[in-house]
């Protein structure tokens, strides 16, 4: 495979992805109808808040739901089979070694009672059979190394309790890495952790993706993150993508009225200390009864009479952005409409 | 320091005795002293367990503090009794972080609210109770029809105004805001960041407003104080910590916020290496010694004090 197509070719698919859970309330959709491309060696950014659909998007991936939840609708498409259809014992072929994932709490993942060498050695003999102890133990300590843990040898007998939380999260990296994945998903990995080590961490999975040439699905709720480490973006809100395009792009020229708000309503350091902090009113939407139309209508000071009845469809935006936001509807008028009105997306 | 000072801490220390045994102590806050002017915001930031939280609760006196004074509205209250301290309840409130735990599941929003008047005996009838607890509910964009509900029937965002109205409808002269926005989604932190600062203008307000977000801090305060290990290493006006931060520490923290967007100054100082030291342990000499990269051999000797490095900017670092 050349350079071109590996760039332009996605590695995963996920096409009108719908996932629900079962709840004594009915039932309740937690990602409706998300269609994205993970492309070879990019890190895309999916921001949303709590209750978006993200990590349940993120879930659904590797099937790793709880018994409650269900794909009801869409594919994912991975190295030309389709995830949500795949039979269990080659989903675990892929969980792992293929594709990995890295949580926000470190210590979910670990197990408490064994030793942190023993775990990334299990990961090890699970995936790829064959290899002598000696060489096991040897492949451990490399990716100890790799992921920048001080001493390894030390390191090697001691357990999750005695690492401090930024240590740990460098662990489950290890583990996550150590079948070289083609994909990489992290679920918030640093939201746990304090901004110096969080940094640590970011500037580890720059090198570790640059390294070992992976894609990264990199979950979060800060943008600031986002801006800090990501090539591409997903916003989402209410179980549906609001707006995708390049991090250049979403940031300096958001074309959805949410992640306009959202970038506005975060003080920048280098913001006005006398100016009011735009904030968007009201509350995220009741997933059990979320609205009919767009998810954000009842929040949104562009809404009109369609938006609360009719969901928006993702509409182009040229090159790499759709929006889903009526205001991008050719038919839309373009007076008082801040993204046809010309200036903000020319 | 400023002439109209309403609570100033000195050399405050609050250490807690481990878990491990004999005679080891968590070191939570190590010698702290400031000075918050009336009607100002002073916000204190840091990372996990350099202690902001811990002097924010010794100074509300929910933690006996272990050495150290106390001072608000000119009165010493560091070694008053639950008696004495009564009355300073009434000026001194507080907004918690966790808008879950801190509300009572068991009471409706009315009882929350009115808990605290009635533990003061403030409100003589029932309808003046009713009349406070409306006009609090009102304050943080709630209504009347509100208060028959209980806390689990609200989202994060209206639950952390709940306690809000909860600390205003005393009227205090002070609220220590210990990390009110720290467990709310982006786009309602700042719906109540803005509410905060709207009633500290109109009401004359004095904050103690303790968070890790560096650029909320920023955003909120007059002054501000970074803590590490227990220490202040810095204290300055708001506006000098982005533009001028002293302390390796500091820069390296504002270096290490992202910041969400993709036009920005690039890099100049390397990230900072390496874990923080544990506080039942923490390092001779200065205490960021462990992680700084300016460090001299005096660094792990001497402790560093705060001091002036012109106007209202303290520092504890042995460069300046």
């Amino acid at each position: 495979m050349n350079a071109q197509s590996e760039i332009s070719h996605p590695i995963l698919s996920v096409r009108n992805l719908r996932t629900a859970f079962e709840t004594n309330d009915g039932s309740v959709e937690a990602v409706r109808g998300v269609s994205f491309d993970l492309r070879h060696k990019e890190v895309l950014g999916i921001v949303g808040e709590s209750g978006s659909g993200k990590t349940v998007t993120a879930m659904s991936i590797l099937r790793l739901l709880p018994p409650n939840g269900f794909i009801t609708g869409g594919e994912i498409l991975f190295d030309g089979s389709d995830l949500t259809k795949m039979k269990t014992g080659s989903l675990r072929r892929v969980r792992g070694d293929r594709i990995a994932m890295v949580f926000q709490d470190p210590m979910t993942s670990l197990n408490p009672l064994m030793p942190i060498g023993g775990q990334i050695e299990e990961m090890i003999r699970e995936h790829r059979r064959g290899m002598s102890a000696s060489d096991v133990k040897a492949e451990v300590l490399r990716l100890l190394k790799l992921v920048s843990i001080p001493e390894p040898e030390a390191r090697y007998n001691t357990y999750p309790h005695e690492f401090s939380g930024g240590m740990r999260q460098r662990a489950t990296i290890a583990m996550a890495i150590a079948c070289e994945p083609d994909i990489l998903i992290a679920d918030e990995p640093t939201t746990a952790l304090d901004v110096t080590i969080q940094e640590q961490i970011l500037i580890l999975l720059e090198n570790l993706r640059d390294r070992l040439a992976m894609s990264v699905m990199f979950i979060t709720h800060d943008l600031g993150v986002v801006a800090e480490l990501c090539t591409r973006v997903i916003v989402m809100y209410g179980g549906m993508i609001m707006e995708e395009g390049s991090t250049a792009d979403i940031f300096e020229r958001p074309m959805h009225p949410y992640t306009a708000g959202l970038l506005a309503s975060v003080p920048n350091l280098a913001s006005d200390k006398g100016q009011k902090l735009s904030s968007i009113s009201g509350s995220p939407p009741d997933m059990t009864h979320p609205p009919a139309g767009c998810p954000y209508s009842p929040r949104c000071e562009n809404a009109r009479n369609l938006c609360g009845a009719y969901v928006p469809p993702l509409f182009e935006a040229g090159g790499e952005r759709r929006s889903s936001c009526w205001l991008l509807a050719p038919e839309a008028p373009s007076g008082g409409n801040p993204f046809k009105a010309g200036g903000r997306n020319g | 320091m400023a002439e109209d000072t309403v609570l100033e801490v000195s050399n405050l220390v609050k250490h807690f005795p481990a878990a491990s045994g004999r005679g080891s102590v968590v070191h939570a806050v190590d010698g702290v002293s400031f000075a918050v002017a009336r009607g100002s915001v002073f916000g204190l930031v840091g990372e996990s367990g350099c202690g902001k939280s811990t002097c924010a609760r010794t100074i509300i006196r929910i933690y006996e503090p272990t050495s150290g004074r106390i001072i608000v509205d000119g009165v010493d209250c560091s070694c008053m009794k639950e008696r004495e301290l009564r009355p300073l309840r009434r000026k001194m409130q507080m907004i918690f972080q966790d808008p879950y735990s801190s509300l009572n599941a068991r009471m409706t929003v009315h009882d929350i609210i009115a808990e605290p008047l009635r533990a003061h005996k403030i409100a003589g009838s029932r309808r003046d109770l009713d009349d406070a607890v409306r006009e609090a509910l009102e304050g943080v964009g709630l209504n009347s029809s509100h208060a028959n509900r209980y806390a689990h029937e609200f989202s994060g965002g209206q639950r952390q105004r709940v306690g809000i109205a909860r600390a205003l409808v005393m009227k205090p002269e002070i609220i220590i805001c210990d990390e009110p926005i720290s467990a709310l989604d982006v786009s309602i932190q700042a719906q109540v960041v803005n509410m905060l600062k709207d009633f500290q203008e109109r009401l004359g307000l004095t904050y103690l407003f303790i968070a890790h977000d560096l650029s909320m801090v920023r955003y909120i305060s007059d002054t501000v104080g970074v803590m590490y290990l227990g220490r202040l290493v810095e204290v300055c006006p708001a506006a000098e910590i982005y533009a001028s931060p002293m302390h390796p520490y500091t820069k390296g923290l504002l270096q290490a916020i992202p910041i969400p967007s993709v036009r920005k100054a690039p890099r100049t100082e390397r990230a900072i290496e390496g874990d923080i030291p544990s506080p039942m342990h923490p390092p001779c000499g200065c205490r960021f010694h462990t992680r700084c990269r300016y460090r001299m051999p005096v660094c792990e000797e001497i402790s560093p004090e705060l001091k002036s490095v012109g106007g209202d900017h303290d520092v504890a670092c042995h460069l300046y």
